[in-house]
């Protein structure tokens, strides 16, 4: 977590140990560092650990991970320069030589097969430009310019001749990897997409290169396996054009991106080539427009040209490039920081195309070293600030939206004129290519009169030397003949040399005779063809001439265009400068809204606690209602129980009175049957004398009976009117119920939307988090290549370590170390033969990984894919889980018995840190649990952690 | 831009950061509502007849005519459609299928006539395009199934196919070597059932581990690659065409090209978007009608006997069924008996999903040299086969910023064709 610190300083210290530029003023580094910087409202991430910092450069500068052993020395290296001091170390080493040279095979040849040069040369070309750290400029030049005669050079001819040299496939992968133009589309119309790629962009740029073939030529005879190939360019060749469109055509001369069409030097027809194209000899022009491509691109004043490969080279230290995609480089696509791109696009051509030192730069920024975790605080200044820049930013963009469009307007004019006054060269063009065509035609005669002079004098000279042998034969014939006069067959072969020497003598002459009689007729031819010279040179002044006003119409509109592009970049930067603010409004509102929702939350919160404790005492209400209605009831049938036994004792004393009376009736009737009857009168007395005291008592008993029925009726009046007050508890409590309900659902209602806010801010937050990724204040997520993970892989299962002892045992016999100890020049080369040896001797294990994980050949390489059939591969196929099982690591790890020791180096050797402590107790529990298959568990822990995501990407 | 779709179809409905999925991938398991939806997904059959079929020996007989060879002509189930004798069980399909008769390519090359039947487009030096199965995979295939969207049944080799251009890896087509199971898609002896399921859920405790300090499309796209895989794995019986019945087994045939169609029924069933397959050889510079009385005598009862079932099954409403070749044979019988390579008037059958069933489109001239009516080439046909399956083809895709043309934005579907 060091920042570096007196980097200037360090700068000059390790500058005797690379070739990077030391500024006067501040390194680049630290300008980078202060453009991103300022350029940052927000906060930027912390910088990476020094694990995290260790795994990614090592990657970056050596596509592959440390080892445990680099990892455990460079983490506990208590120096606080060592970030610097690894730098240094990663590029002055063989092996980043070795890697770039892979990075920019890819880069150049995006993984097309082999054909005419074989990777393995090609290569080792580029390694060995790494390895002399060959500026770029240089490298361009060789790759544009090799025409594969030159052995030395003939690997760079591959990104020629492994396209074929098809002009349309040369011109648009040109277009996208040397300048950062796809003009694909714009071949046969100016592109529908983007408006700033014309057809003329398209046909500029082909014109370079159409004139250059395959030699011998592609054809379907052509047995590849067999053939060498070579490229050859003829002296003539337009690159014509036609929209399918608007039928607009014609013909350019070539022309860089952003610029004029070029002048080009006129050479007479049959004077235009070194070597003249024929059926069996590669044509090389007096002047190459390959090699003027080759020249015009690299001399540093191509800006499109610089910022493509300064941009190509940030992306691949920084995961993105300023302008992403990297062949999308056009106004409507600004960069992310123009004034960055600006800054490392010169400081790189000032540091004269150093690929080394400019990577060096950029991995000491600070921009290189931050992380990939965002900031965890909100950029409050940032937020508070975004609403009110808007409107001035919308204006901003309005004006200069307006300015571009007004400006396309005068690009529409420009074009028209310079339309008009092509179509009125042609005329003079004509002229001037049949004066040429004249002056060929004129030549023909000569040249054949001069070839057939040449194959006379061939054929003159093949006479004369079977003269002189025949001479000589029948000289010792003769004296044969001397010797032995009467041998018929000698004498016959005397005969025969005789007769011969005479017949070729003859036919020496006709010969002879013959290139007399044409040397002699060629004067005339020359002299006709002197005459043509003079009215072709007038008919390309004239063109020349009539050219001037449509060159000028030509600098209009390329002036015009430009100044439109520029409008239109300004445009487009201002557009997504007011996006951006726009996002960060958005993201401040939607705090906003999330702490509303929050507060209207707490308050329909609190709301349901008051209706809920309202229905709580409502619920306590009706409850007491309900106990003083129970005591009510109880009390009422206490009263009915009492009335009840009254009214059973007054029906009761009532009967008996009745008996009584009916027996003093009845007595009274017998005595009037009987009057006077003692018996009678007697009974009579003693019944009516008890009579009395009953009628009494009934009375008292139905009085009392009243007071009970009295008291029933009160009781039910009470119960009536506890009833009454029941009924409205209830209702009340089921209002209140009902309240409670409706609250709650409120408050679900507002949860959910405050759910919602959340997410929003959560997208929103997630959204500003890439675009501090975007703008470099947050380190992005990197795959790595289809390389990496293979090298990687092979790093940390420990496959690597032995293979690396038998390239070095290979390469000692050949050069042993004890023969370079006392030289470190030699020293230094044995190291890049081994790096070398190695890279070569591991091909074939990475290549399964390039070929799962690879886009197709020809297609940019920079896209992820995450397939199942990787996947696959990785958790069933037989590599991974081999290596996992049977590598190094698998080895180290095994005689581990201390849960500390053994998940430090298993973390160490594949994630290049040390583990937590909980990561250490995990990967205990996973042993502990498979404890009878120890090697199975530490090959699937291994593999666990290969598959990981922290294992897939760089961060 | 594929990837954010990625994210948007994978994370519907979780939160994008800091959000957890080891074990929650609970979004992938099929709903009823899924499968219902998997019912409405589009399917594309291609059988490919290598080499070049006669349009004469098949779809566009000219019997009695000087360039009609020695076999008839048979009705077939349409009223008024003939095609060759040598194809009597699909004959009784034609009602669902539907012929082109008037494709004029003008391409007499084997590998520019192929390129251009599955790309739509002429080769160019300076770019590549996706074929056809590419492309419907990525139009069509949904991403939750756990199987793979573009298959190729080959005669052998495995691995996947280099053909999906722009639209990367993973909508090329997987190869399904003489009908055997994706490569590495059995779980090796050497680790077992559980000990899988252990790394794996290691590996997916120290991912989420990781992911909660920063999660991204391409970090959920990696780690959802390996469930994909374990789907797969688990689906393996899929690609498994051994796991049909004896009987189909039987009605299909036990010989390559048979099993290859049975193979090609059980994934359109399993709901994989695009399947092709091969047949060889059509390419008879000798001895034309004996090499197409043998191949279509091969070619015929298995491939009318997928058609009927698609048709029984309910599928092809679903499914288009493309045969085509990379051209036809020259009209013209050369002295050794043989029909040479011939782009100009040919055929191409269709069926199923959009396509009118019956129909018949375009007219070759009385010996079938040239075309008379309702001339077409590949890039109409390539609409067509879009079309037919509800593609906008006037779209494009969006491949990382660049908007490329889904078919050739010059050219346009055969809407005659299309219901």
């Amino acid at each position: 977590m060091n920042p570096p610190r007196a980097l200037l300083a360090l700068s000059l210290i390790f500058a005797c140990f690379s070739a990077s530029v030391v500024h006067a003023g501040e390194s680049l580094a630290a300008r980078i560092d202060q453009l991103v910087e300022a350029a940052q409202a927000s906060p930027v991430a912390a910088l990476a650990s020094d694990a995290e910092f260790l795994r990614r450069v090592t990657l970056d500068l050596h596509g592959l991970i440390p080892s445990s052993a680099e990892a455990r020395a460079f983490i506990d290296d208590p120096s606080p320069h060592k970030r610097e001091v690894l730098v240094d170390r990663l590029i002055a080493s063989p092996r980043f030589a070795v890697h770039m040279a892979e990075v920019f095979d890819v880069m150049l040849m995006e993984r097309r097969p082999d054909r005419s040069v074989k990777t393995p040369d090609w290569q080792k070309y580029l390694q060995t430009a790494f390895e002399k750290n060959v500026p770029f400029d240089q490298l361009t030049r060789e790759i544009l310019n090799a025409d594969g005669v030159d052995p030395n050079l003939r690997p760079a001819a591959r990104f020629f001749l492994d396209r074929d040299s098809e002009p349309h496939l040369m011109t648009r992968d040109i277009g996208r990897i040397f300048f950062g133009m796809d003009l694909q589309c714009a071949q046969c119309h100016d592109h529908p997409l983007v408006d700033h790629y014309l057809q003329t962009d398209y046909y500029g740029l082909f014109a370079f290169v159409n004139r250059s073939t395959l030699f011998p030529p592609l054809l379907p005879t052509t047995d590849l396996a067999t053939t060498k190939f070579f490229v050859a360019e003829k002296a003539d060749g337009d690159a014509n054009y036609k929209s399918v469109f608007t039928q607009d055509e014609g013909r350019i001369r070539p022309q860089l991106p952003g610029e004029n069409e070029i002048d080009e030097p006129r050479f007479r027809q049959g004077e235009d080539y070194i070597v003249a194209p024929l059926p069996n000899a590669r044509s090389v022009p007096k002047y190459s427009r390959r090699a003027k491509l080759a020249e015009l691109a690299t001399n540093g004043a191509n800006r499109q040209f610089n910022v493509n490969i300064a941009n190509r080279l940030w992306a691949l230290m920084m995961g993105r490039g300023l302008v992403h995609p990297v062949d999308l480089h056009h106004s409507l696509n600004p960069p992310s920081n123009p004034a960055l791109l600006d800054l490392i696009a010169n400081e790189f051509v000032a540091m004269k195309f150093d690929v080394r030192g400019f990577l060096r730069e950029l991995a000491l920024t600070r921009t290189y070293q931050r992380s990939i975790d965002p900031p965890t605080t909100d950029p409050a200044e940032q937020l508070a600030t975004a609403a009110t820049q808007i409107p001035t930013l919308e204006a901003d963009y309005v004006a200069r939206k307006a300015a571009a469009d007004e400006s396309r307007k005068s690009v529409d004019a420009a074009q028209t004129e310079f339309k008009t006054a092509r179509v009125a060269l042609s005329a003079a063009e004509t002229a001037w290519r049949t004066a040429e065509t004249a002056v060929g035609t004129a030549k023909k005669p000569l040249e054949d009169s001069q070839a057939a002079v040449a194959k006379s004098q061939d054929e003159a000279t093949a006479k004369q030397t079977a003269i002189q042998a025949i001479n000589e034969a029948s000289a010792k014939s003769t004296e044969v003949a001397k010797l032995l006069p009467n041998d018929k067959e000698i004498a016959a072969a005397v005969a025969t040399f005789t007769a011969k020497q005479q017949q070729l003598t003859g036919e020496l002459a006709a010969v002879q005779k013959t290139i007399a009689d044409l040397t002699a007729a060629q004067p005339p031819l020359q002299a006709k063809l002197t005459e043509s010279y003079p009215p072709a040179d007038a008919a390309y002044a004239a063109y020349l001439e009539a050219r001037k006003p449509v060159d000028l119409a030509k600098t209009n509109l390329v002036a015009v265009w430009n100044r439109h592009k520029a409008d239109a970049f300004a445009s487009a930067v201002s557009k997504r400068r007011l996006e951006n603010a726009q996002a960060d409004e958005s993201y401040l509102a939607s705090l906003a809204a999330v702490a509303e929702k929050r507060v209207a939350l707490a308050t329909i919160q609190t709301e349901l606690a008051a209706v809920v404790q309202a229905a709580e005492q409502q619920q306590a209400a009706v409850t007491s209602q309900a106990s003083t209605m129970a005591t009510l009831e109880a009390m009422a049938a206490e009263t009915r129980k009492s009335f009840e036994e009254a009214k059973s004792q007054f029906d009761a004393r009532q009967t008996v009175v009745q008996a009584v009376a009916d027996a003093v009736s009845k007595t009274e009737t017998a005595l009037q049957s009987l009057p006077g009857d003692a018996d009678l009168t007697q009974a009579l007395g003693k019944l009516k004398e008890r009579l009395e005291p009953l009628k009494k008592e009934a009375t008292t008993l139905k009085q009392a009976l009243a007071g009970r029925d009295a008291a029933v009726k009160e009781m039910s009046t009470r119960m009536t009117a506890s009833q009454q007050a029941m009924a409205v508890a209830t209702a009340e409590m089921a209002n209140r119920q009902q309240a409670v309900l409706s609250k709650t659902n409120d408050v679900n209602q507002t949860q959910s939307a405050v759910r919602e806010a959340e997410s929003t801010v959560v997208s929103g937050r997630s959204q500003l988090v890439d675009l501090w990724t975007v703008g470099s204040g947050v380190r992005t997520y990197k795959q790595l290549t289809p390389e990496q993970i293979g090298w990687a892989t092979l790093q940390a299962t420990g496959v690597l370590e032995p293979q690396r002892a038998a390239a070095d045992a290979e390469v000692e016999k050949t050069q042993s170390k004890a023969s370079v100890a006392s030289d470190i020049a030699l020293a230094k080369a044995r190291e890049m033969k081994l790096e070398q040896h190695l890279n070569e001797q591991m091909r074939g294990n990475v290549s399964p990984f390039v070929s799962l994980y690879a886009s197709s050949a020809g297609q940019p390489q920079d896209d992820f894919f995450a397939t199942p059939d990787q996947a696959l591969f990785v958790a069933n196929g037989g590599t991974v889980i081999g290596w996992a099982a049977g590598g190094q690591l698998a080895q180290r790890l095994t005689p581990l018995t201390d849960d500390n020791a053994f998940a430090e180096e298993l973390y160490l050797s594949t994630l290049t840190r040390r583990p937590t402590p909980i990561e250490v107790q995990e990967t205990a529990q996973f042993l502990a649990a498979r404890a009878t298959e120890r090697p199975q568990a530490i090959r699937d822990l291994i593999w666990s952690l290969l598959t990981s995501v922290e294992f897939r990407f760089n961060h | 831009m594929a990837r954010r779709q990625f994210l948007g179809a994978i994370t519907a409905g979780t939160v994008a950061a800091g959000g957890s999925i080891a074990g929650g991938l609970s979004f992938l398991t099929q709903s009823a509502a899924a499968s219902e939806l998997a019912k409405q997904q589009k399917r594309v059959l291609v059988v490919n007849l290598h080499g070049g079929l006669s349009q004469l020996e098949s779809w566009d007989p000219k019997p009695g005519t000087a360039t009609g060879g020695p076999f008839r002509a048979i009705p077939t189930s349409v009223t008024g459609t003939h095609i060759s004798e040598l194809l009597p069980e699909t004959a009784k399909q034609m009602h669902r299928l539907a012929i082109v008769r008037s494709v004029d390519t003008s391409e007499d090359d084997h590998g520019k006539g192929a390129y251009m039947m599955l790309t739509g487009r002429r080769q160019t030096p300076a770019g590549d395009f996706p074929r056809i199965g590419a492309v419907t995979a990525k139009a069509l295939a949904p991403d939750d199934i756990g199987l793979p969207g573009h298959i190729q049944i080959t005669a052998g080799g495995g691995g996947r196919t280099n053909d999906s251009a722009y639209l990367g890896p993973k909508y090329a087509g997987l190869i399904m070597g003489n009908g055997q199971p994706p490569q590495n898609s059995a779980r090796p002896d050497a680790v077992t059932q559980q000990a899988d399921e252990q790394r794996n859920a290691m590996r997916r405790a120290v991912n989420e581990r990781f992911l909660n300090r920063r999660r991204t499309a391409m970090t959920d796209a990696y780690t959802y690659s390996y469930e994909q895989a374990q789907q797969l794995m688990g689906k393996r019986e899929v690609f498994d065409v051994s796991k049909e019945s004896e009987q189909d087994q039987a009605r299909y045939g036990k010989h390559d090209f048979g099993r290859h169609c049975l193979l090609a029924r059980r994934l359109l069933e399993s709901g994989i978007t695009f399947v092709q397959v091969s047949h060889s050889n059509y390419d008879t510079h000798n001895e034309n009608f004996n090499f197409h009385l043998e191949q279509l005598g091969e070619f015929d009862s298995p491939f009318a006997t997928l058609v009927a079932d698609l048709g029984d099954r309910g599928m092809l409403d679903s499914t288009l069924v493309v045969v085509l070749s990379e051209f036809g044979r020259t009209p013209n019988i050369n002295h050794i008996y043989g029909r040479d390579h011939w782009g100009k008037s040919w055929s191409v059958l269709l069926g199923g999903s959009r396509i009118k069933p019956g129909a018949v489109i375009g007219k070759t001239n009385a010996n079938g040299t040239e075309v008379v009516d309702g001339k077409v080439d590949h890039a109409n046909l390539f609409h067509t086969y879009l079309q037919a399956v509800g593609v906008d083809t006037s779209k494009s895709f969006d491949v990382d910023g660049r908007a490329i043309p889904i078919a050739d934005p010059a050219s346009h579907a055969i809407q005659e064709l299309l219901a």
